[in-house]
């Protein structure tokens, strides 16, 4: 930075007065922007943010969000790209603050939303890479950054498609887990957030599947790790825990069945618990529907 | 972002591993006379293929009495030949008789799970009770059987017939 400091100084001693704010560091600054030299203008906007004749105008801010936001566009994966993210937005904000004329809230707005959107697709990505606790700080930043850009904003959809991906990741981990590990806590948080969708959305067909058949495949390991060399009394004790598993996912399943009644998931998820629950009367009834619809495809 | 569908796990017969599970029991609380403890102790198994899958599974690393277990499936009754455990999948009298007549002429415990079973054909006969597996037991047939049970078994059991 003092190495463009100087010259810069230097420069402005040296021309008339009248060409000066035309060459002020802000002025420089989108200079180099416009022909596509960041670091030069990332510089000088940092020069101006600095100076107290300069930052406590809004072209300033703005200016240093636009070039901080084109530099993270060149490089969205490095941690550098995510600082210029994090500068850019911060940038964006101080506009907005100080920009008591609304010169260029427009503009602000704009480039949050586009920010925000980033920040939305890789709490995603962070979940694809199983990065939780990253994909949550990812998520609560766009909520918050969208708050500012659309304060009327309802996030009840978006609250449903992060649990709703976030819970079906973690279920991964989950069925893939050693089964010698302790899972509990994992399992409760799984359950939280499909509970959490339906709250939020009573007729969201895939919470109420994945929740059933969470609580079902819970049920069967439990059958399948149960040891023969059980006392009597423990293998009635751990057929009732079973039961109440399966009982617990049969709602969920025949709120997803009466939400889609063709779904063959469903249906075999059906047929599965009633099974699991020694009705096999209504298992068989579930199966043959399943069957007459895959006969009639 | 695309959910994912959790996928149920469809490769545990729940019902046949429970049942197994319980025949283990059975056998190890049975008194066999000394000549069916040597040997493999042999289970056999009519109209259920997939409780003979299970109970074989558990065969691979479970022994009974320090006997190893053996699976057999049967479809005809005069096929039967000398076991421990005699499991009857039938529904009707009709369809477990014929077994059970066979299964008289061993020292076996014989199991079913069908209701009115247990007065006549079975020493052991499985219901639901809510949504659980339990038993029904027979003593008398476990007598004529030559058969000695644990009290255990007894203090388990739905019903008891004597």
């Amino acid at each position: 930075m003092k190495r463009l400091l100087v010259p810069i100084l230097v420069l402005l001693l040296t021309i008339p007065i009248g060409l000066r704010a035309q060459l002020d560091p802000v002025s420089l600054a989108l200079r180099a922007y416009q022909s596509k030299d960041y670091t030069k203008a990332q510089e000088l906007i940092d020069i101006a943010v600095e100076d107290d004749k300069f930052n406590s105008t809004a072209r300033t801010w703005c200016f240093r969000g636009y070039i901080y936001k084109d530099m993270y566009k060149l490089d969205r994966k490095s941690p550098d790209g995510q600082e210029q993210r994090a500068i850019a937005i911060q940038s964006f904000k101080k506009t907005m603050e100080i920009d008591t004329e609304a010169e260029f809230k427009n503009d602000c707005v704009q480039s949050l939303k586009f920010l925000a959107s980033t920040l939305f697709n890789d709490a995603a990505t962070s979940l694809d890479m199983s990065d939780f606790d990253v994909a949550q700080a990812y998520y609560d930043e766009y909520k918050s950054l969208t708050q500012i850009t659309n304060p009327e904003m309802d996030f009840t959809g978006r609250d449903v498609e992060f649990s709703l991906y976030k819970a079906s990741r973690l279920s991964i981990l989950y069925e893939k887990a050693d089964p010698t590990t302790n899972l509990d806590a994992l399992g409760v948080q799984i359950i939280e957030l499909y509970e959490k969708v339906i709250a939020l959305d009573s007729n969201n067909v895939s919470a109420n599947y994945n929740l059933a058949i969470h609580y079902y495949n819970q049920g069967v390991n439990m059958i399948d790790n149960m040891d023969y060399e059980l006392p009597f009394e423990e293998l009635f004790a751990v057929q009732e825990r079973v039961m109440e598993l399966f009982t617990k996912a049969l709602p969920y399943m025949l709120k997803a069945y009466e939400l889609d009644p063709t779904r063959k998931a469903t249906l075999q998820g059906l047929s599965g618990i009633y099974f699991g629950l020694n009705d096999i009367e209504k298992s068989e009834y579930y199966q043959k529907l399943l069957d007459e619809l895959e006969s009639n495809q | 972002m695309a959910t994912n569908a959790q996928t149920m796990n469809t490769a545990v017969n729940t019902r046949a591993k429970m049942k197994s599970l319980f025949i283990y029991k059975f056998a190890q609380s049975t008194e066999y006379p000394e000549a069916y403890k040597k040997g493999d102790f042999i289970i056999a198994v009519v109209n259920d293929d997939d409780l003979a899958n299970s109970l074989r599974d558990a065969a691979k690393a479970k022994s009974i009495n320090s006997q190893k277990v053996v699976v057999k499936t049967y479809t005809s009754a005069a096929d039967i030949e000398r076991c421990h455990v005699l499991y009857i999948g039938g529904k009707t009298a009709g369809e477990v008789e014929p077994f059970s007549k066979k299964a008289r002429s061993y020292n076996a415990v014989i199991i079913t799970e069908a209701p009115g079973m247990i007065d006549r054909l079975a020493a052991i006969n499985f219901v639901v009770a809510g949504s659980l597996i339990k038993f029904e037991m027979n003593n008398k047939i476990f007598k004529e059987q030559g058969l000695v049970i644990s009290n255990t078994l007894e203090k388990m059991a739905t019903k008891v017939v004597n």
